[in-house]
């Protein structure tokens, strides 16, 4: 389904928009560790959604602006009913395959063991985006 | 010496107890990338707690835009845009809360009209 997120502007949903910059990445893990009380996630479940949404922002630092400046980096979270859902976006070419990847190669395949529904594309202001859906309930 | 990493930051959150649990947590990892001291730093995160709590009391069905700048020797934060006459109502409301932390340690604090009719209010801390 294009658009940015299912649920818009309700009580659980926030925007945070840094520059695509390696520093950006740790502000990013920071605000989302208050999340656990206010989503009602246990724990672990914070956990996977901390580790995929780094992983996501570390791919748009690494990958989307890779052919002209770092523009931004955008990561919007809510709750669909009980589902965690996280978007990660960029302005730039979004997550391609490169054979010249600075990195290990496992941040996608980390990304998918870790949420129940993975989508890549773009949203209807034309921005790349990666949305998240995790696990909800109690884990 | 280069500039900072993160020059500006937006959070954008529904005031209420999302708020009171993400701005805090957003202004003190802005706060470690920028010039401030750790003493400063545990302050901006003061301010922006009351900033938060007071938000949530007053706008409790609002959004709060919060805009970050890393400026040369601290952090400037905005908030808003709000409705003409609410920064005043956060300011008075946090120094009838007994604190008055806001304006005690920010180093300046001002409101800004936009062309919109709608206000800013722009902390300065250094």
């Amino acid at each position: 389904m294009p658009g940015r997120l299912i649920v818009v502007d309700g009580p659980t949903t926030f925007d945070l928009t840094l520059p695509a910059h390696p520093d950006a990445i740790t502000c990013v893990r920071h605000v989302l560790e208050g999340l656990e009380s206010e989503w009602g996630v246990s724990r672990e479940q914070l956990d996977d959604i901390l580790i995929a949404t780094v992983e996501a922002c570390t791919n748009v630092v690494l990958h989307a602006y890779r052919d002209r400046p770092p523009g931004l980096l955008e990561v919007h979270g809510g709750m669909d009913g009980d589902t965690p859902v996280v978007a990660v976006r960029d302005h730039g070419i979004g997550m391609r395959p490169r054979t010249d990847s600075p990195g290990l190669g496992v941040g996608l395949p980390l990304i998918g063991a870790l949420t129940s529904e993975l989508h890549f594309g773009r949203s209807i202001d034309g921005v790349h985006e990666v949305r998240m859906r995790f696990a909800g309930g109690e884990a | 010496m280069s500039g900072p990493s993160i020059e500006r930051a937006r959070l954008h959150v529904p005031c209420g107890s999302l708020a009171v649990a993400l701005i805090p947590r957003f202004i003190r990892s802005l706060a470690a990338h920028s010039m401030l001291g750790v003493d400063r730093a545990g302050e901006a995160v003061l301010v922006s707690e009351a900033v938060s709590a007071r938000c949530a009391e007053l706008l409790p069905d609002d959004r709060l835009h919060v805009s970050v700048k890393v400026i040369d020797d601290g952090l400037e934060v905005l908030l808003g845009p709000l409705a003409a006459g609410v920064p005043a109502r956060i300011l008075a409301a946090d120094h009838l809360s007994g604190t008055g932390t806001i304006r005690a340690l920010c180093t300046a604090v001002d409101v800004r009209p936009g062309r919109d009719g709608r206000e800013r209010l722009r902390l300065t801390l250094t």
